[in-house]
Order: C-alpha cells, then sequence, then structure tokens
C-alpha cells in the first residue's frame, strides 16, 4: 500500500516535470516574443525587417510548448524520467563555477585542476590526491601542447614566468 | 565537367603526404575519441574543430573526412563492447554486438562491423561521387523559395525522427533556431538579443551549444545516474578476425545494410537511425536462425553498421550539394565550412573544386586507413574503454571547456556553455533530443536567409512559397508530418 502510494506520488511530480518543459518552452516562446518588439527598425531598406522571423521562432515555440503541455497532462502512461543525484550535480556545478572565477587570475592549468578533482569526486572518486596528480599533469601538458604545437594561447596565471622560460 | 576526371583531380590533392598524413590524423584521433564512452561523432568533431583552427582549409577538411568517418568506427567499438551506444544509430548495433561480446565472440563482432562498415563506407563514397554532381545541377534550379521550403522540411522530419514524440524534437529545435537568432542581422546591421552582452553581437558559435549539450549536459547526466548504473567492459585480446562461416553470414547483410542506408542519408530527410531499425528487421527475417536475434546473431552487428556507415556518407550528400544538414554531425561540419568563409552547396564545387574533391578522395583513402588501424588495433581501444568513469568525465569536461575557451580567449563564452549545459541535462532528464537544437542553430539562419530573399524578390508577397509546385509540395509535405499524427489519431477515435 505504502509503495503503491509512492509509486503514484513519484508518477505525479515527474509529469509535473514535464509539464514544467512544456510551460518553460511556452513562457520562452513569449519572452521571445517581448524582446523581439524591442529589435531595433533601423534605417537600411529591406523588404523583409529584422523582426519577421523572430516573430514566427517566438510563436512556434508558444505553440510547440502548449503541445507538450497538453500532452504531459494527457499521458497515462508512467513517465521515464529517471532519478537523479543531485549531490553530484552540485559538485560538477561548483568545479565548473571555481573554474570560471579562477581561470583567468590562476590561470588555465590551476582551474582546470580544480574542475577535474571536483568533476571525478562527483563520480565517484574516493582518491582527491591522485586526482589532483592526474588533473594537474594532463592540464599542464594540454597547456604546454596547444601553446607550442598549435599556437593557442590559454591564461598562463600563476605558472606564466614558468610557462615563458620553458617556451 | 566530367565525374572521373574531378574524382581524380582530388585525389591528387589528397595523396600528397602531408594530407595522407591530416587524413590519418583524422582517423585516429576521431577513432580516439570515438570510443570514449559517451562520446558519439557529433561531440568528436565539436571537440576536435578548435584544434583544425590553424590549418588551412583542404587540409582542414580532409582532417575532418577522417574524423567524421573515426568517430563512427569508434562509436561502434563502444556500442559493442560496453553496450553503451555513443549515438542513435548505434543502438541496434549495441544488442546483439554486446551479446557477442558476452558470449566471447567480442572480436568477431568488432571485425565484421569494422569489415561491413569499410564496405559500406566505400560503396556510399562511390555513390556520392557520381549523385553530387547530379544533386548540384538539380540543385542550380532552386530558387530561394525552393530553398526554403526544403529547410522546413528538413526541420520537420529532423525533429520527428529524433525525438519520441514530434513535439518533443520540435521543442529542440526551436530553442536551437533561437539561440541562431541572437547577434547582429547580417541585412539590416541590427542587433537581436544580444541583452546588451558586446560578446554576444557575433552570434553564438555551434561548438558552444553542442558541446553544451553534449559535453556538459551529458555529463550532468551520467553524474547524476551514476550511482544506479553499473556498467561492464568486455575483453578483447590482440587483433580481430572472423571465422569462415561468419564471412559467409556476414556478407550478404554488409551489402544489403549499404543500400538501405545511402538513400535514407541523401535525402534531405536523413538520418542514420532508421535505415539501421530496418536493415535489422530485414536480416532477421531473411535469416534462418531467427532464434539468434538478440542473443548475438552476426548478421544484427553486420547488417545495421553497414546501414550506419552508407548513411553516413549519404549524409554528406545533401550537407555538400545544398548546405542542407540532417545530422548534428553535419551540422557542426557546416560550421566548420563557415568558419573557413565557405558555404557548401552548388557554387562550392564551382569555386573551390580542389577543395570539394580532395574532401571526396579523403573519404576513400580515410576508410581504408580505418580498416587497417582497427582491425590489429582493437586491444589498444579496448584499453581505451578501460579508463575509469571519473577520471574520463573529469577529463571529457576539461577538453570541452578547453575547446569552448579557445574560441575567443572569453570567459563569457563559458558562462554561455555552463547556461547550455543546464538546458542539455534538463533535455535528457525528459527525453527531449539534443541533436535537432544543434541542426537548428546552424540552419536556421540560413533559412531565414532565404525566407527573407524569396520575400524580397517578390517583393513582400508570401504566396511566393506556395506558386512554386516544388516549394508548394516541399511545404505539404512538412505539414503532414506536423499534423498528420494527430489528425489520423483524432480519426481513428471517432471511428472506434
Amino acid at each position: 500500500m505504502a509503495r503503491n502510494l509512492k509509486v503514484a506520488r513519484n508518477l505525479k511530480s515527474a509529469h509535473l516535470g514535464e509539464a514544467g518543459f512544456g510551460l518553460g518552452v511556452m513562457l520562452f516562446g513569449m519572452l521571445v516574443a517581448v524582446l523581439t518588439t524591442n529589435i531595433p527598425i533601423g534605417p537600411a531598406y529591406s523588404a523583409v525587417g529584422p523582426r519577421v522571423f523572430p516573430w514566427l521562432v517566438s510563436g512556434a515555440l508558444i505553440v510547440v510548448g502548449l503541445m507538450l503541455l497538453i500532452e504531459s497532462l494527457r499521458s497515462t502512461e508512467p513517465s521515464d524520467r529517471p532519478e537523479v543525484d543531485w549531490r553530484a550535480i552540485g559538485i560538477v556545478g561548483l568545479g565548473l563555477a571555481a573554474q570560471l572565477l579562477l581561470m583567468t587570475g590562476a590561470g588555465f592549468v590551476v582551474a582546470s585542476t580544480v574542475l577535474f578533482v571536483a568533476v571525478a569526486r562527483a563520480f565517484g572518486s574516493r582518491r582527491p590526491l591522485l586526482d589532483t596528480v592526474i588533473g594537474l599533469v594532463l592540464c599542464a601538458v594540454t597547456q604546454i601542447g596547444f601553446t607550442w604545437g598549435l599556437g593557442l594561447r590559454l591564461p598562463a596565471g600563476i605558472f606564466a614566468g614558468f610557462l615563458k622560460g620553458l617556451l | 565537367m566530367d565525374t572521373l576526371g574531378a574524382l581524380f583531380q582530388g585525389f591528387s590533392v589528397a595523396v600528397t603526404p602531408m594530407n595522407l598524413v591530416w587524413a590519418f590524423v583524422g582517423v585516429a584521433l576521431g577513432t580516439f575519441v570515438g570510443v570514449l564512452p559517451g562520446i558519439g561523432p557529433a561531440l568528436t568533431v565539436a571537440l576536435l574543430l578548435p584544434a583544425t583552427y590553424t590549418l588551412e582549409p583542404t587540409a582542414a577538411f580532409i582532417m575532418f573526412a577522417g574524423i567524421y568517418y573515426g568517430g563512427m568506427y569508434g562509436g561502434s567499438t563502444t556500442a559493442i563492447l560496453l553496450n553503451t551506444p555513443g549515438e542513435s544509430a548505434s543502438i541496434i548495433t549495441a544488442i546483439d554486438g554486446n551479446a557477442m561480446a558476452r558470449q566471447g565472440r567480442g572480436a568477431s563482432a568488432l571485425a565484421t562491423a569494422a569489415i561491413g562498415s569499410f564496405i559500406a563506407g566505400t560503396i556510399a563514397t562511390v555513390a556520392l561521387t557520381f549523385l553530387a554532381p547530379v544533386m548540384v545541377e538539380i540543385a542550380l534550379q532552386f530558387g530561394a523559395a525552393e530553398y526554403f521550403a526544403l529547410m522546413v522540411l528538413a526541420f520537420t522530419t529532423v525533429s520527428a525522427l529524433l525525438g519520441s514524440s514530434i513535439f518533443r524534437g520540435l521543442a529542440s529545435l526551436f530553442l536551437g533556431v533561437t539561440l541562431g537568432l541572437v547577434g547582429i542581422d547580417l541585412q539590416t546591421g541590427q542587433a537581436r538579443f544580444a541583452l546588451g552582452v558586446p560578446q554576444l553581437l557575433g552570434g553564438i558559435d555551434v561548438v558552444i551549444v553542442a558541446v553544451g549539450l553534449f559535453a556538459v549536459g551529458e555529463t550532468f547526466f551520467v553524474a547524476a545516474r551514476h550511482r544506479w548504473e553499473q556498467e561492464e567492459i568486455l575483453p578483447v585480446k590482440g587483433s580481430v578476425w572472423m571465422t569462415r562461416d561468419e564471412w559467409k553470414r556476414s556478407w550478404k547483410p554488409w551489402l544489403r545494410g549499404s543500400a538501405l542506408g545511402f538513400p535514407f542519408g541523401a535525402l534531405p530527410a536523413g538520418g542514420a537511425e532508421i535505415p539501421t531499425f530496418l536493415s535489422y528487421m530485414l536480416e532477421k527475417r531473411l535469416s534462418k536462425r531467427k532464434e539468434e536475434f538478440g542473443k548475438g546473431a552476426i548478421e544484427g552487428v553486420a547488417g545495421p553498421e553497414a546501414a550506419n556507415n552508407s548513411a553516413a556518407a549519404g549524409v554528406l550528400v545533401p550537407l555538400l550539394t545544398l548546405g542542407l544538414p540532417t545530422s548534428a554531425t553535419a551540422a557542426i561540419l557546416i560550421a566548420a565550412f563557415q568558419q573557413y568563409g565557405l558555404q557548401p552547396g552548388p557554387l562550392l564545387f564551382a569555386n573551390e573544386p580542389d577543395l570539394v574533391w580532395g574532401l571526396i578522395a579523403s573519404l576513400y583513402i580515410g576508410n581504408l586507413m580505418l580498416l587497417v588501424l582497427n582491425l590489429p588495433m582493437a586491444g589498444v581501444w579496448v584499453r581505451v574503454l578501460a579508463i575509469p568513469r571519473p577520471l574520463l568525465y573529469a577529463g571529457i569536461l576539461v577538453f570541452a571547456t578547453l575547446g569552448t575557451y579557445t574560441l575567443n580567449n572569453s570567459v563569457v563564452d563559458l558562462v554561455l556553455l555552463y547556461v547550455i549545459g543546464a538546458l542539455g541535462f534538463v533535455m535528457r532528464l525528459y527525453s527531449i533530443p539534443v541533436a535537432p537544437a544543434v541542426i537548428g542553430l546552424i540552419l536556421g539562419p540560413l533559412a531565414e536567409q532565404q525566407f527573407r530573399r524569396a520575400l524580397s524578390i517578390s517583393q513582400g508577397d508570401a504566396t511566393v512559397f506556395f506558386t512554386s509546385p516544388l516549394s508548394a509540395s516541399l511545404l505539404a509535405i512538412a505539414a503532414i508530418i506536423v499534423v498528420g499524427p494527430t489528425i489520423w489519431r483524432l480519426v481513428r477515435r471517432r471511428k472506434t
């Protein structure tokens, strides 16, 4: 009995998620419509202005979102939305945020090693020290390879002096 | 121009030592990245796109041809040994391929996939060689209205084929089209949807969208699921080969798969999923050992793998002759052309014959290289599969962010990547296909251009799309695809 109740609740919340996605697409279409009215129509002559196609796209988004909403509300089949480990998602998200903040200051190697260790942790790695070493080597080799081989510049950050000496 | 002469000219471009090296680098990199679980051909091409920025166009496209075919080869290895197909076209391969690997016949499954891919790839490339010039002739007759109608048809078929319901596909498609609208409108110079961010004025790069949806979104999704899902790598040692009996059972499915795959890829309604599925059904029907299907029938690997590769070559026909991408990978290839200021289409054949025919010639070469590379080296690729998951996905994200950052050396692109990655995760969660978004991003601006061109020629008269018989019938087919199933359901319900 309790199990049945739980299944029913899962089912309902999953379909709520799908309905939410449809609603989100609809709202996004409305946002596009609002932003379309802000597109300036310039002095340059053209038979079809810069707003026409965005209007069509916003209309399409609203209709498609509505259809998704109707589909999800009328669906009787159980939703196939999988269970989510939100903690793992959070760790990956933190890793990405850290990389963003560290990129220009501390440089590519530091920023990406932090990301590397965070993602490995989210995937269940229990050896942060080993991950750090692997990440450092991978990122350092990548940076040197990109600068040398492809002539692409990555922010050197705290290793700027070292890299300059090396190349 | 004589097709064989043009192809010969192409080989003379592709067979220079430097270009052979690029072709080899392409197939090796493509196979390596393609073997990595969770990375399909589209992401392979997107991740390796920045690596070609410093090359001149011909060398870059020869390398891309290698990456494209190599990614397909690598993907089938993952499907067979790990049962995690990197793209929807390998799902069918995974059924019997993985069953064979479980019985210790992984080497035979890899061999029939590799040889079948080579045969199908070669047959389809020959078909591409002779069909492309014909298509160019036809494409030259198209006006703006016909082009627009063709693109609308491609929009609807792509959405209908890739999603579990057409509206899921269309939602993804129009999200992509919206992203494609961002930036300066090329015809009037007005900024659209840039939200006052100067970095957005140049538009959103396809690499960011593809990497965001396929790599970041996928990593989020697998991270969210890894505690519940276990995977097992099945061993294969040394080189791979087949027994006499397996050859006998494989060659017909290879040929039938090739014949099925190419037309599906070449229709501007492509995609490799349907032909792989049809090939599997066909082989099952023709087989005398129906009971083996699903439990390790070699025909169930040989046919669909051939169909998959044949369709992949077919997709290049609308891509090169019409500039029409019908798969996510093809959309990223178009972006690669645009990077060099080239627009695929009939004019490309006239203006850049060396580049186009060099590319086609290198498809033959790349295919041969892949066969040589894959049969003896299967054991090496298996070792790639054994990279621990935490390190693998950590590495994927580092390279995903690296590829994005090097586009403009801008942190704004990284923010954009994360936002699109989060969107990709939500879409994966609710089974919204992400490939139509990538296609919409590339095809949207092209469609708008033809739409506006058609309307300026007709001086604003919108009936132009319906007065041309070809344009009208293409639009009618598109309309049937969208509303047909709903009406069919309503009619049937009334009867019962």
